[in-house]
C-alpha cells in the first residue's frame, strides 16, 4: 500500500464516507477498471492494511557526496579538466569570470546525473545542440561519488556517440569497485533526482517562481501527493461520462418525441402519451417497439381481423359437396314414394299377422275376400313384412345422411363478415369479395331431397371458386398494407428501443453521479489538508532561509501554500511589506524574487529524505544586493553543516563575503585559456595570491626578467588595492554601515591613491595626504614602494622586481597591522 | 628621446604568448597579459609623439589619449585606442568583487592594439 493510500484510508476513519461512496473512493484509488466496476455496483477489493513497518523492507538508497567532476569536450571545456570537491558536508565556492568554464562543470554534472540541462530545455535547438566543445574531439563527463556505506568510489560516466546531437543522448554507466558496470539505477536514487533536484542555475532561479503551476507540480510531487490528481481525474472523468449519459438521454428524448409525433402510426400516439409522462414507463415503450402488445382497437386490429378472414377452404367445400351429392344418390336409391310408405305398410301387415294369430284363418277383414287369410298368406305376409322393414331402414338412413349433408353444407355458407364493411377505413377494397361472399351466401332454399341436395352442391361449387379468388386478393392487399405500415414503424421502433437503453444507462449514471461528486469533494478537502500539513516543514524551511536572505528588505514571507488544482493550481506566497499584507511577488525586486526562489529551492534540495547529499548552485548572486550576499553566505554555511554545497559564481562577492564573515569554505578559481584549456586552482586570500604570483615572476621562474619587470609592479599594486578594500570594508561594516553603502564607496574609488586614502583616512578624497602619512607612520620606504608600483605598472620606471615584491609584502603587513 | 627595453611589439607578443603558453606566467597569466597589453598600448602612444608633438610625452596617459584624435588622421582609430586603454586600466586594477579578465576579453584587447601598432607603423613611413 502506498503512502498516499495509507494517508487516505487513515483519513476515512475520522472523515467517513457513506458505504457506497467509500467503495467509489477505494475503486478510484485502484484504477479505471475498478472504478467502472464499482459504478456498475461491484464493490472493489478492500485494501490490505499493512501490519509490518513498510520502511524496514524498502532500504533507503545510498547517500551520495560528490568527490570530483571531470569534463572534456563539453561546452567551454576542451581537454579533460577535473574539479575536486571535498566529499562530505562543507561549502565549496567555485569562481570564474563568465566564459571561464565554471558553468560547464555545473551543467556537465547536471546532464550527467539528470540527463538534461534545465537551462536549455526551453531554448531553441541552436542552444540545445551546441553543447560540444569546438576544441575537443569527443565529449566525456564523469563524476566520482562517495556513497555512504561503500568503500571506494563510484564513478558515473557519460559518453556520447560521434554525431549524437542531443545533449541528453549520452550513455551513462555507473562503475562501483568490484561490480560489473551498471546504469544509473545502480545508485538506487529512484525519483530522488526529480523530487529533490539538487541543481539550481541562475536561469532557473529567474523562472522558478515565474510559472506557478510548474512550481506547484514540483512541490506537490515532493509531498507525494501527485497521485491524488490522478485519482481526482479518474473520478471527474467518470462523473463527466455520467453527466454525458444523462444529457445524451435528455437530448435524444427531444429527438425521439419529434420522431414519434411525426409518425402516423397509431402506436406512435400511444408512445407519445407514454413519453409525455414525468416518469416514463420504459417497459410499456419497449412493448410498443417490439410489437409484444397486441392492439385492442384501431387500424391494426382491423387489419389483423382482415388478415384472419378466411372463406371455407376448397377441401372443406369439396368434401361437403361430395357429401351432398352422395346423400342425394342414396335418397334416390332408397326409393321415392313407396319407400316412404314401406314402414306404414309393414306396420299394417304386422297388425294383420297379429290378428291372424289371435283369430286364426278366415276372410280378409278389410276387403272381405273369403279365406284370404291362411298359412300361405301368413308365410307370404311375414316375408313381405321383413322386406318392407328393410326398405324402410334404408330409406331412414338415407334421409338422415341427407339431413346431415345438408346441415354441413349450410354450415359452410355464412354471410359476409361484418368487418368487410369497415375495410375501406384502412384503404382495403373488399367490394369484390363482399359481392362474391353475397353470392356464396345466397344459397337456394335447402330441402333434403335429392334435387335439393344437388342444387345446394351445385351452388357451392359454382360460387366458391370466385369467393376464394376474391379472398386471396384481399388477403394480399392486407398483407401489403400491414407490411407498408411495419416498414414505416420500424425506424421509430428502433429509435424507441435505442432510447430505452440510453435512458436506462442515464438513470444508472444519475444514481451514481451524486456519489462521485461527494467523493470528489472529500478528496479535494483531503488534498488540501494533506498537502498543507506536508508542506509545513518545507514552508518553514523556506521562511527560515528567506529570513536570513532578506536582510534589509521590508518584505516578509508569512506563509507559503499550495492552492487550487488542475489549471488553477499555484503556489501562494503570503507576504507583508513593512508589516502590511501585500499581493504576492509583485512587490518584490528581481533580487528579492531570486532570493525567494533560492529559499524555496534549498529546503527541498536538502530534505532529510533525499539521498543526494549535495546541492549545486550556479551563479545565485546575479541581481542580488550585496547585503543579501552576506545572508546567502550564512545560508550556504548553514546548509553546509549537513550537506555538500557547491556554489559557482562569476565574481568575488560571495568569496569576499565568505572571507569577511569567517565562514569555513574552500574557494577555487576557474579560468579558461586558449583552445578551451580550463584550469582549476585553489584561491585563498586575494592579496596573498597577488603577492605569491608576483614573487614567482620576480624569482625569474619562466619569464625573462625585462618582461617580468613590466608585470610585477601591476600585481604588487593589485595586492595593495586588495588590502585597502579589506581594511575599508571591515571598518565600515564593523561600525554598522550597510553593505550596499560600503560597496558603493569602494567602487567609487577607482585608483590606488584614493583607495589608500579610503583605507588610511576613511576618506577617498584625501589621496594627496597619503604619502605624508606613509612617511610618518611607516617610513620613507613605504611611500617609495607605492610610487614604484604605480609608475612600474605603466612601465615608467625600471625596478628590481624581487625588492619590489618584498617591499610590497612589508607594506601590506604594515597596513594590516596599523589600521583597524 | 631614446627608448630602451622591450618594444611595444615585444610586449604585445609577450601578452599573446601568455594566453597560449601560460607556463612562464603561472597563475598570473591573465593579469600579466592585461598589464603587458596596456603597457604596449601606452608605449606605442608615447613613441608616436616623437614625430608629432614631443612635449606631450610627459603628460598623464589620459591627457595624451584626449589629444590623440587631433594628431592621428584616423579619428576612429584614436577613439578605439582610448576605449581599449580604459578597459585595460580597469582590468589592471583590483576591483571589489571583479575576478581576473577572461580569455575572450584579453584576445579582444590584444587584437585592438595590434591594429593600432600596424596603423602607427604605416603612418610613420
Amino acid at each position: 500500500m502506498s503512502d498516499l493510500e495509507a494517508a487516505l484510508l487513515d483519513r476515512l476513519t475520522f472523515a467517513p464516507l457513506p458505504a457506497g461512496e467509500e467503495n467509489l473512493l477505494l475503486a478510484a484509488i485502484l484504477g479505471d477498471d475498478e472504478l467502472a466496476a464499482a459504478i456498475g455496483g461491484e464493490p472493489p477489493p478492500r485494501p490490505e492494511t499493512s501490519t509490518g513497518d513498510a520502511s524496514e523492507d524498502s532500504a533507503l538508497p545510498a547517500c551520495a557526496y560528490l568527490r570530483s567532476v571531470t569534463v572534456a569536450g563539453f561546452r567551454g571545456i576542451g581537454p579533460p579538466t577535473s574539479l575536486d570537491i571535498e566529499p562530505g558536508p562543507g561549502l565549496t565556492v567555485v569562481c570564474g569570470r563568465n566564459g571561464s568554464g565554471k558553468s560547464s562543470f555545473a551543467e556537465a554534472l547536471e546532464v550527467l546525473l539528470t540527463g538534461s540541462v534545465r537551462r536549455f530545455d526551453d531554448r531553441p535547438a541552436v542552444w540545445r545542440d551546441s553543447w560540444r566543445c569546438l576544441h575537443a574531439r569527443e565529449p566525456t563527463v564523469s563524476a566520482e561519488l562517495t556513497l555512504e556505506g561503500y568503500k571506494g568510489t563510484a564513478t558515473v560516466t557519460c559518453t556520447w556517440e560521434p554525431g549524437e546531437k542531443r545533449i541528453g543522448g549520452g550513455r551513462v554507466t555507473v562503475k562501483v569497485p568490484g561490480e560489473t558496470d551498471a546504469g544509473m539505477e545502480r545508485l538506487g536514487w529512484g525519483d530522488a533526482m526529480r523530487l529533490y533536484r539538487p541543481f539550481l542555475s541562475h536561469a532557473e532561479l529567474e523562472v522558478l517562481l515565474a510559472r506557478p503551476s510548474d512550481l506547484y507540480d514540483s512541490l506537490n510531487a515532493l509531498l507525494g501527493l501527485d497521485d491524488i490528481a490522478v485519482i481526482a481525474k479518474r473520478l471527474a472523468d467518470a462523473r463527466k461520462r455520467s453527466d454525458t449519459a444523462v444529457k445524451t438521454a435528455k437530448d435524444e428524448l427531444g429527438r425521439l418525441r419529434a420522431l414519434v409525433d411525426a409518425s402516423d402510426d397509431e402506436r406512435a400516439v400511444t408512445a407519445s402519451g407514454v413519453l409525455s409522462k414525468g416518469k416514463i414507463d420504459l417497459d410499456h415503450l419497449r412493448s410498443l417497439a417490439t410489437g409484444a402488445a397486441a392492439p385492442e382497437q384501431g387500424a391494426l386490429r382491423l387489419l389483423n381481423q382482415l388478415r384472419a378472414l378466411n372463406p371455407p377452404s376448397s377441401a372443406d367445400v369439396d368434401a361437403a359437396c361430395d357429401a351432398l351429392e352422395q346423400a342425394a344418390d342414396a335418397l334416390e336409391a332408397a326409393g321415392t314414394s313407396a319407400a316412404g310408405q314401406a314402414s306404414a305398410t309393414a306396420d299394417l301387415l304386422s297388425a294383420a299377422v297379429t290378428h291372424f294369430r289371435q283369430h286364426g284363418p278366415g276372410d280378409c277383414p278389410v276387403c272381405g275376400r273369403s279365406d284370404a287369410l291362411d298359412a300361405n298368406w301368413l308365410a307370404e305376409t311375414t316375408d313381405r313384412i321383413h322386406e318392407l322393414q328393410a326398405a324402410a331402414q334404408v330409406h331412414r338412413e338415407a334421409t338422415t345422411a341427407a339431413t346431415r349433408a345438408l346441415q354441413s353444407g349450410q354450415l359452410l355458407i355464412g354471410p359476409a363478415p361484418a368487418v368487410l364493411a369497415e375495410a375501406h377505413t384502412v384503404d382495403i377494397d373488399t367490394s369484390e369479395l363482399a359481392e362474391r361472399w353475397q353470392s356464396w351466401a345466397a344459397a337456394p332454399a335447402a330441402t333434403a331431397t335429392p334435387s335439393g341436395l344437388r342444387r345446394l352442391a351445385a351452388h357451392m361449387r359454382t360460387t366458391h371458386g370466385e369467393l376464394t379468388q376474391a379472398a386471396a386478393s384481399v388477403s394480399a392487399a392486407v398483407a401489403s398494407e400491414v407490411q407498408r405500415r411495419e416498414d414505416r414503424w420500424e425506424p421509430v421502433a428502433t429509435a424507441i428501443s435505442a432510447w430505452c437503453e440510453l435512458q436506462e444507462a442515464a438513470l444508472a449514471a444519475k444514481a451514481v453521479s451524486g456519489g462521485i461528486k461527494t467523493v470528489e469533494d472529500w478528496l479535494k478537502r483531503a488534498n488540501n489538508d494533506l498537502r498543507n500539513a506536508r508542506l509545513q516543514p518545507y514552508a518553514e524551511g523556506t521562511a527560515a532561509v528567506w529570513a536570513k536572505l532578506r536582510q534589509q528588505s521590508n518584505v516578509d514571507l508569512v506563509r507559503m501554500e499550495l492552492i487550487g488544482s488542475a489549471t488553477s493550481r499555484a503556489v501562494d506566497f503570503d507576504v507583508t511589506v513593512d508589516g502590511q499584507p501585500a499581493a504576492g511577488l509583485g512587490v518584490m525586486s528581481q533580487g528579492e524574487v531570486n532570493a525567494l526562489a533560492l529559499s524555496v529551492f534549498l529546503p527541498r534540495a536538502t530534505s532529510d529524505k533525499s539521498p543526494l547529499r549535495f546541492v549545486v548552485i550556479d551563479d545565485p548572486v546575479q541581481a542580488m544586493d550585496p547585503s543579501k550576499v552576506d545572508g546567502m553566505a550564512h545560508v550556504f554555511a548553514e546548509a553546509a553543516q549537513t550537506r555538500q554545497v557547491v556554489v559557482f559564481t562569476h565574481d568575488d562577492r560571495l568569496p569576499a563575503a565568505v572571507r569577511n564573515l569567517g565562514i569555513p569554505a574552500r574557494i577555487v578559481q576557474v579560468s579558461r585559456q586558449s583552445e578551451s584549456t580550463v584550469e582549476v586552482r585553489p584561491a585563498g586570500d586575494p592579496a596573498e595570491q597577488y603577492l605569491r604570483e608576483a614573487g614567482g615572476l620576480a624569482a625569474g621562474e619562466g619569464v625573462p626578467a625585462p618582461v617580468a619587470g613590466r608585470v610585477v609592479p601591476g600585481l604588487c599594486r593589485n595586492a595593495i588595492e586588495q588590502v585597502c578594500f579589506e581594511i575599508a570594508r571591515t571598518r565600515r561594516l564593523g561600525r554598522g554601515d550597510t553593505a550596499a553603502s560600503v560597496e558603493d564607496a569602494l567602487s567609487a574609488a577607482t585608483k590606488l591613491m584614493p583607495r589608500l586614502a579610503l583605507a588610511v583616512f576613511d576618506d577617498a578624497n584625501r589621496g594627496g595626504e597619503v604619502y605624508e602619512w606613509l612617511n610618518q607612520r611607516c617610513g620613507r620606504w613605504a611611500a617609495d614602494t607605492v610610487r614604484a608600483v604605480n609608475e612600474g605598472s605603466h612601465g615608467g620606471t625600471t625596478v628590481d622586481p624581487k625588492g619590489l615584491v618584498g617591499d610590497t609584502r612589508r607594506l601590506v603587513t604594515a597596513l594590516r597591522g596599523k589600521l583597524p | 628621446m631614446t627608448w630602451s627595453g622591450p618594444s611595444p611589439a615585444d610586449l604585445l607578443a609577450a601578452a599573446r604568448k601568455a594566453l597560449t603558453d601560460k607556463g612562464g606566467w603561472g597563475p598570473a597569466w591573465a593579469r600579466a597579459a592585461a598589464l603587458l597589453a596596456r603597457q604596449a598600448l601606452e608605449d606605442a602612444v608615447r613613441r608616436s609623439w616623437n614625430g608629432l608633438a614631443a612635449g606631450l610625452v610627459d603628460f598623464p596617459m589620459t591627457t595624451q589619449l584626449i589629444c590623440l584624435p587631433y594628431y592621428l588622421s584616423d579619428e576612429e582609430m584614436a577613439r578605439r585606442t582610448r576605449q581599449c586603454w580604459n578597459e585595460l586600466s580597469t582590468a589592471c586594477h583590483a576591483h571589489p568583487y571583479e575576478l581576473e579578465p577572461a580569455l575572450p576579453e584579453l584576445q579582444g584587447w590584444i587584437a585592438e592594439i595590434e591594429t593600432l601598432l600596424r596603423y602607427l607603423a604605416e603612418a610613420s613611413t
